[in-house]
């Protein structure tokens, strides 16, 4: 067997899904090494968000295959491919509004098959052993992500921003391999924005790959050493910024001066 | 005084019954019309383990499923068990792939189906004439006159609530129940963070299912006898409109709610007719203003009289790990 870390982390191979009419995405090859910061980027329709919708199980693909780790993830329901070591963000922030902030992190903390009925009932030691471990992780988090005043108030009460940062804790609690990150700084205020590259950096010091689909491509361009663009449901090109900056083909259709559909 | 006794045993099953709801609805927040064929089936389930083969005074050509003679303790546990498995049946049909209202048309199709066969077929269950025939459970021991039997059968219903709201609120509060609240609050950020949506649903409509037969098992030892008529979707109409009214997902609000509408509001409901010539207008009455009710809780308060409350935590202030820093101190140093 060969070793682990020469292999990719996820490879994406003529990945395809289709509604309707439309190829949102239409034979789309990539491939993620370990422990990097790979951006996606492309114009609106690009099939990005479809991509991350594929790649979290949310979407089942119609043709292709995701090897995540050393094994095929394709069609796999979201919450194995969380216990795979996937995790993702949303695009528009997805909390939980009537559950507590601190609650949101709980449950972000894998419960390794320890949330059934009978725990709540059996070796109630050990469960409030593991209660109090998770809580006191979800607690450091959020006062990394500067969420521990709010811990006890409703999550629907949090600002836009605030629930961004939600959002990054609790792919920090996660500790996934690799984390998918929709478009984390649209709408989002400057002090906010350097928040969340700092969260992204977090994740990343914490041994976490990032795909990091974004439209500020500044920020793109700082952040990451390698970028996949994706143009009509396909990668038309992977390179650095200034690579690409140099390519025709994802000139014409995303960074040229050129209006973009 | 007797009749004050009936209304409180009446009350504290249907108490239970709620509680029941408040899990489907409450937890999940997917509404199970499906409920009363698992309160039937405790209530069938009971009297088939307590009775035996037949009545022996029946006239009809009426017989039993099982007719085991059990007593009383091991065949409520069984009639429990029973609405369980049930619901795992239904649920591992209607849960699986739909969306909430097809979850609703779903379970109403299996509960009509399960009356349809229950009150057609005479050898089963006794048909439309039902079960009859039981006497006071546990009195074979206890031995006591009718009104000291009445007293211990309302002790023990509500004693059985207080296990049942117990057991409940241990639930609700572990992480099992706080998955079920991340999935009713939002599915896909609860799959996306691992839950596995299917079994986390199946297992609390499992759950619901069972409570409700206890319920029903419980009731049907009360009456000493249970028939098709018995129960009906009106009945689960009122169940939910409890927990709407008391407060969706407070185990103490829909026990509040549940004796609103189900008891306070029918006896109120019984002074109607000495107010007109129309004698049966009482029922009537009772379900408009259940279903009045349900209106407009939901436009003034739609968290119902006790809303679900808050998990506070008031534990220690937690520190950070040498070495971590927040995000505005890592701010300042990416300049």
């Amino acid at each position: 067997m060969a070793e682990p870390q020469t292999l990719p982390l996820l490879e994406v191979r003529g990945l395809r899904k289709h509604f309707g009419g439309v190829k949102a995405v239409d034979g789309c090859d990539f491939s993620v090494a370990h422990g990097e910061l790979i951006g996606l980027i492309g114009p609106n329709g690009a099939g990005k968000s479809t991509v991350i919708e594929l790649l979290s199980g949310l979407v089942k693909p119609d043709a292709g295959t995701i090897v995540f780790d050393g094994h095929e993830i394709q069609g796999l329901a979201p919450h194995k491919i969380f216990a795979s070591g996937l995790a993702r963000c949303f695009q528009l922030a997805k909390e939980w509004p009537l559950l507590s902030v601190l609650e949101n992190l709980l449950i972000a903390i894998p419960p390794d098959g320890k949330d059934t009925i009978l725990h709540a009932f059996t070796s109630p030691r050990q469960s409030r052993a593991a209660e109090k471990a998770a809580r006191e992780r979800a607690l450091e988090v959020a006062e990394q992500y500067r969420l521990y005043p709010l811990r006890n108030d409703y999550a629907y009460t949090l600002s836009g921003g605030q629930k961004r940062l939600l959002e990054f804790a609790r792919i920090a609690l996660a500790r996934p391999k690799l984390a998918l990150l929709d478009e984390p700084m649209a709408g989002v205020n400057p002090v906010l924005q350097t928040q969340i590259e700092a969260g992204i950096r977090n994740l990343l010091a914490g041994g976490t790959t990032v795909l990091l689909v974004e439209h500020n491509l500044g920020f793109v361009e700082r952040l990451c050493d390698r970028v996949i663009v994706m143009v009509a449901g396909r990668v038309a090109a992977v390179g650095s910024m200034a690579e690409l900056r140099e390519n025709t083909i994802v000139q014409d259709a995303y960074l040229g001066g050129t209006s973009v559909a | 005084m007797a009749y004050f006794v009936t209304v409180a045993t009446v009350g504290a099953i249907t108490a239970i019954l709620c509680l029941g709801v408040n899990i489907s609805w409450g937890w999940v927040g997917q509404i199970d019309l499906a409920y009363y064929a698992y309160v039937a089936i405790g209530a069938y389930g009971a009297l088939a383990l307590e009775l035996p083969k037949a009545h022996p005074t029946a006239t009809t050509t009426n017989s039993y499923l099982l007719g085991l003679h059990w007593p009383f303790i091991p065949s409520l546990i069984g009639a429990t068990a029973m609405g369980g498995v049930a619901a795992l049946i239904v649920g591992t049909i209607a849960l699986r792939r739909l969306r909430g209202d097809y979850i609703a048309i779903i379970t109403a199709c299996a509960a009509l189906m399960l009356t349809a066969v229950l009150s057609q077929d005479n050898k089963l269950v006794g048909g439309y004439i039902g079960m009859y025939g039981l006497t006071e459970p546990l009195n074979s021991v206890l031995k006591l006159g009718p009104t000291g039997y009445s007293y211990f059968y309302l002790g023990l219903c509500l004693f059985a609530l207080l296990v049942v709201y117990l057991v409940l609120e241990r639930i609700y509060r572990s992480p099992f129940g706080r998955s079920l609240r991340a999935v009713r609050e939002n599915d896909l950020a609860a799959a996306a963070f691992g839950r596995n949506l299917f079994s986390l649903r199946l297992r609390a409509y499992a759950l619901g299912g069972a409570v409700g037969a206890f319920g029903g098992a419980l009731f049907a030892n009360y009456l000493e006898a249970w028939n098709p008529a018995s129960w009906s979707l009106l009945e689960v109409t009122l169940l939910i409109a409890g927990v709407v009214v008391g407060g969706r997902a407070n185990s103490r609000g829909v026990i509040i709610g549940s004796v609103i509408i189900e008891s306070i509001l029918p006896e109120v409901s019984r002074l109607f007719p000495l107010l007109t010539s129309n004698t049966s207008i009482g029922p009537s009455v009772a379900s408009i203003l259940g279903a009045g009710g349900i209106i407009i809780m939901l436009r003034f308060r739609p968290g119902g009289i006790l809303r679900e409350r808050r998990t506070t935590d008031r534990g220690p202030a937690v520190s950070l790990p040498a070495g971590a820093a927040t995000l505005t101190m890592a701010e300042s140093t990416d300049g």
